[in-house]
């Protein structure tokens, strides 16, 4: 029978994704009752499950659908009007096939619900005009209709159809259809034809569906590929054979290609998880007795099928807090001038290799009083502390695990298991939340999250013999600790060591006692330190070696290690086996993340009362008659020396080969306007053999700043900011009592190369 | 009914799998230990980049580890439907056809621990061929709890 279970597995494929479709549409049906398009729509998809599920032998479920088809044709005719409850009902029903399909999908069998009573009430919405039971059809007379309509859909050539005829057609054969009983209007079905003729064709005829499972396969495939083309194209390097060089370089461009194409393939759109919303905030609202129209834009943006996996929880939860929390009730909301009806804002757009998605809600803001009472209730910050705290130090609280400013626990929201789970799930993919509110006004969370998980960009670092990769989202930055100063700078707090990194303590891990690596007792000289981000807590890791970073292809670890701090493994260019960290689960295990954090939101909060208002990260660069400049840290991925030997030149840019990419350098002595003629006549000093270079990131882009010298990294208040006098300069401000001009790297990118951003990034 | 099994050394237990269930043997194959995993887990190995755990059964049977001068394990990767996996022992065996007629229980003589891992065994002429249970084999953490 394995031809018959290939069609049950079809057709819950095909109907699941139909019922989401089918929520979207009756959501929009009530709003707009009069569209027809949409109308056909859910007929079609109603009347397509039925047809099926009776040549299947679903009974139950082709009762249940029968009941609700005869319901929309009698609204279809305007015999009924759609009212709120029987879209309740008709979402209802939905609810009932899903529940019936996943049964089905579970076991192979219906489940013993009989849904009478949704049958009761579907039926009773269409009383008193024609008996919905109707005259039962006998099953004979549907295949003449039914061919027919097949044959009519082929010359519309719509293959969505065409497959559904297709499945049809065996209807004739099963004498057990004639068993069921099945009545079926016949008006019902022809109206069906109808509408299926006048609908437009989908893009099912260009596309196919494929089981996730094949993609994976062929992701690690082409990731294999990959590998062995970086092995061969690094032998061919040295060769003097032309055809081998020139076959070895053909089969370079077409593995980066075919990398591309495959990664492609595993792409969705974000509208796969979006298309739930519309339903899913018709019923909060109703259920809280708000009023809230949703509002989509970027539905096409896409995103690798994984990553929208492990953010959809966090979404839906989003969504459920700004309907809950955010969005006022009607009435509140006239007193306050503002519309009865509140607007949900969903927008997703690509940034960089990240796509950032936001949700807005023209609400009543974040409450800061009442945040700021509930934190210092719950121990958070004492009274006197509280303070000095910023706006949006105050906001951040509602990330953390226990807060909820919800007077009354609802059963939707308001469990105090909110926004810390969202910000952890979206933190373990590389991702980030930002809040942004104006009070009265509305609230904005923006997620930021990476592109792809299946290809991160991470540190190798050693611990003892083995390489562990660590992801760079979560590295913050990189300390290399000399014999002289590690004396000085690691110090012990009550047994636990920390490192005094700028004013604030970092509690260290030690790779190797973590994991259970035999400590060599030979002093090592100096200590490398990776700053790593994991929940809300840096702590510093320390580790034997930090060797390279690298762009892997993730691994899943199989289950019997589901326990251990690794997030998966990957497979090096030599064939070695690197771990991936799970840093999230190295802090808690090393317990630098969840025991110490109420007590380390105090100490945080406490440093930050000293130093409050808003402090900003700068490079600080000095220029070559000792002129202060300085970039936003945001901006910098790395700081390098580059030798001079190394610099190419190519036309009249000045390049460096960097890792996999060509770098672009912008020399500034000769970009900034002043600059121009001293620096001819005084270049860098030629005595240096290497230069140093600040490896930027500039509208998503790498470019690289060659300047005379970097100087410090600094934590600063921007105090007595003024515009700034020359171009390619963002402003003025006093950084350690002394006068630096902040660059636009955008404006210095522009002068040195004005085609710069016209041009169109090369993939590597 | 004949059913053919391969069979591998781990200590002095002569063992066997049916071969339907092995997929390949490899030799001196490289093995990735993993820290902080269950010792039972010697590692990780890449099968054509396919990343697999590898369980060792010496540490399974509670024998002591090989020696550094032993010949390097052999590894049997397990021909599995959702994920694979894959086993180190001593050094694997000839395939042999065996009759159902001569399949036993386990013997008493194996420890507690050992004969959960054995679902039986078949007599054969000069030796006794333990048939492995590969479902407990692979289940760890009820080895941890009975530890």
């Amino acid at each position: 029978m394995g031809g018959m279970d290939d069609i049950v597995a079809e057709f819950l494929a095909e109907s699941v994704e139909n019922l989401d479709q089918l929520d979207q549409d009756l959501v929009t049906l009530e709003k707009n009752p009069s569209d027809r398009e949409v109308f056909a729509q859910i007929f079609r998809t109603i009347h397509t499950i039925k047809g099926t599920c009776g040549f299947l032998a679903f009974g139950t479920l082709e009762s249940v659908t029968h009941v609700g088809e005869s319901l929309l044709s009698r609204l279809r005719e305007g015999t009924l009007d759609l009212r709120p409850e029987i879209t309740t009902d008709l979402l209802a029903l939905i609810d009932a096939v899903r529940a019936i399909l996943a049964n089905i999908d579970a076991t192979g069998q219906e489940g013993d619900e009989g849904y009478a009573d949704l049958i009761e009430r579907l039926k009773s919405h269409g009383e008193g005009t024609e008996s919905i039971a109707g005259i039962p059809e006998p099953s004979a007379s549907t295949p003449p209709s039914r061919a027919k309509a097949s044959g009519r859909k082929k010359s519309a050539s719509t293959p969505a159809k065409g497959a559904r005829g297709k499945k049809k057609a065996p209807e004739k054969i099963p004498a057990r259809k004639q068993a069921e009983p099945a009545p079926e209007p016949a008006a019902a079905d022809e109206d069906a034809d109808e509408l299926e003729l006048a609908s437009t064709p989908t893009n099912a005829e260009t596309s196919i569906r494929v089981d996730v499972r094949v993609l994976d396969h062929l992701m690690n495939l082409v990731g294999e590929l990959v590998l062995s083309r970086n092995q061969l194209v690094q032998h061919v390097a040295g060769s003097t054979d032309s055809l081998l060089t020139s076959s070895s370089q053909h089969l370079d461009a077409i593995t980066g290609e075919l990398q591309e194409a495959v990664m492609r393939t595993r792409m969705l759109p974000i509208s796969s998880i979006w298309k739930k919303l519309p339903r899913f905030t018709r019923d909060l609202s109703l259920k809280f007795g708000k009023q809230v129209e949703i509002k989509m834009e970027g539905e096409e943006t896409d995103l690798d099928k994984s990553v929208i996996e492990a953010i959809k929880g966090s979404l839906l939860h989003l969504v459920r807090n700004a309907v809950d929390h955010g969005i006022e009730d009607p009435d509140t909301r006239e007193e306050n001038g503002k519309p009865r009806t509140g607007t949900l804002r969903l927008r997703a757009h690509h940034e960089g290799g990240t796509v950032v998605i936001e949700v807005h809600d023209d609400g009543g803001g974040l409450d800061r009083d009442r945040i700021l009472a509930r934190a210092i209730k719950a121990g958070l910050v004492s009274e006197a502390e509280s303070e000095g705290l910023s706006r949006h130090e105050i906001e951040s609280f509602i990330f953390h695990s226990g807060f909820s400013t919800a007077s009354k626990v609802t059963n939707i929201s308001g469990r105090g298991v909110g926004l810390d789970v969202v910000r952890t799930n979206v933190e373990r993919i590389g991702g980030s939340v930002e809040l942004q509110s104006e009070p009265g006004e509305s609230t904005t969370f923006r997620v930021k999250i990476p592109l792809t998980l299946a290809i991160v960009s991470v540190l190798l670092v050693a611990a003892d013999e083995h390489r562990i990769a660590i992801p760079q989202a979560s590295v913050v930055e990189l300390i290399r600790l000399d014999d002289a100063v590690s004396g000085l700078g690691i110090e012990d707090l009550n047994g636990v060591p920390v490192f005094r990194l700028r004013g604030n303590l970092l509690p260290l891990v030690f790779l190797n006692q973590e994991l259970g690596i035999q400590e060599n007792t030979e002093t090592r000289s100096g200590a490398n330190i990776v700053v790593l981000q994991g929940d809300d807590r840096q702590f510093g890791l320390v580790v034997d070696a930090i060797e390279d970073s690298q762009e892997i292809v993730v691994k899943p670890l199989g289950h019997l290690l589901s326990t251990v701090p690794f997030a998966g493994a990957t497979i090096l260019g030599n064939g070695q086996i690197a771990l991936i960290l799970d840093v999230f689960r190295l802090g808690l295990a090393a317990g630098v993340i969840s025991e110490a954090r109420a007590h380390s939101i105090a100490t945080q909060v406490s440093a930050a009362v000293k130093t409050r208002k808003s402090r900003t990260r700068l490079v600080c660069i000095h220029g070559a008659d000792d002129e202060r400049l300085a970039v936003e840290f945001e901006a910098v991925n790395r700081l390098e020396n580059i030798p001079r030997s190394f610099i190419e030149r190519v036309g009249n840019q000045q390049v460096v080969q960097y890792g996999d990419e060509i770098l672009q350098l912008v020399d500034l002595q000769q970009t900034l306007p002043e600059r121009r003629k001293e620096a001819r006549s005084s270049p860098n000093p030629a005595d240096s053999t290497t230069v140093p270079v600040v490896v930027c990131n500039v509208s998503g882009r790498r470019i690289g700043l060659v300047v005379h010298m970097i100087a410090d990294i600094v934590e600063e208040e921007l105090k007595a900011r003024r515009p700034g006098s020359r171009d390619g300069i963002r402003g003025c401000a006093v950084i350690q009592d002394r006068v630096t001009e902040i660059l636009d790297l955008e404006a210095v990118v522009r002068l040195a190369d004005p085609e710069f951003f016209d041009r169109e990034t090369g993939s590597s | 009914m004949a059913r053919q099994f391969c069979t591998f050394f781990v200590g002095e237990l002569f063992l066997g799998i049916e071969v339907t269930r092995i997929q390949e043997v490899l030799r001196d194959w490289m093995i990735t230990p993993v820290p902080t995993a269950n010792p039972a887990i010697r590692g990780l190995i890449n099968l054509r980049g396919q990343i697999i755990t590898a369980v060792d059964l010496r540490t399974r049977f509670q024998l002591p580890d090989r020696d550094r001068d032993d010949a390097p394990p052999t590894i049997l990767v397990l021909d599995g439907s959702e994920e694979l996996l894959s086993l180190v022992v001593d050094r694997s065996g000839d395939v042999l056809e065996v009759n159902d007629e001569c399949f036993e229980e386990p013997p008493d003589t194996l420890k507690s621990e050992s004969r959960r891992l054995i679902q039986g065994a078949f007599k054969l002429e000069h030796s006794l061929l333990l048939v492995l249970d590969i479902d407990h084999v692979f289940d760890l953490d009820a080895a941890d709890e009975r530890v």
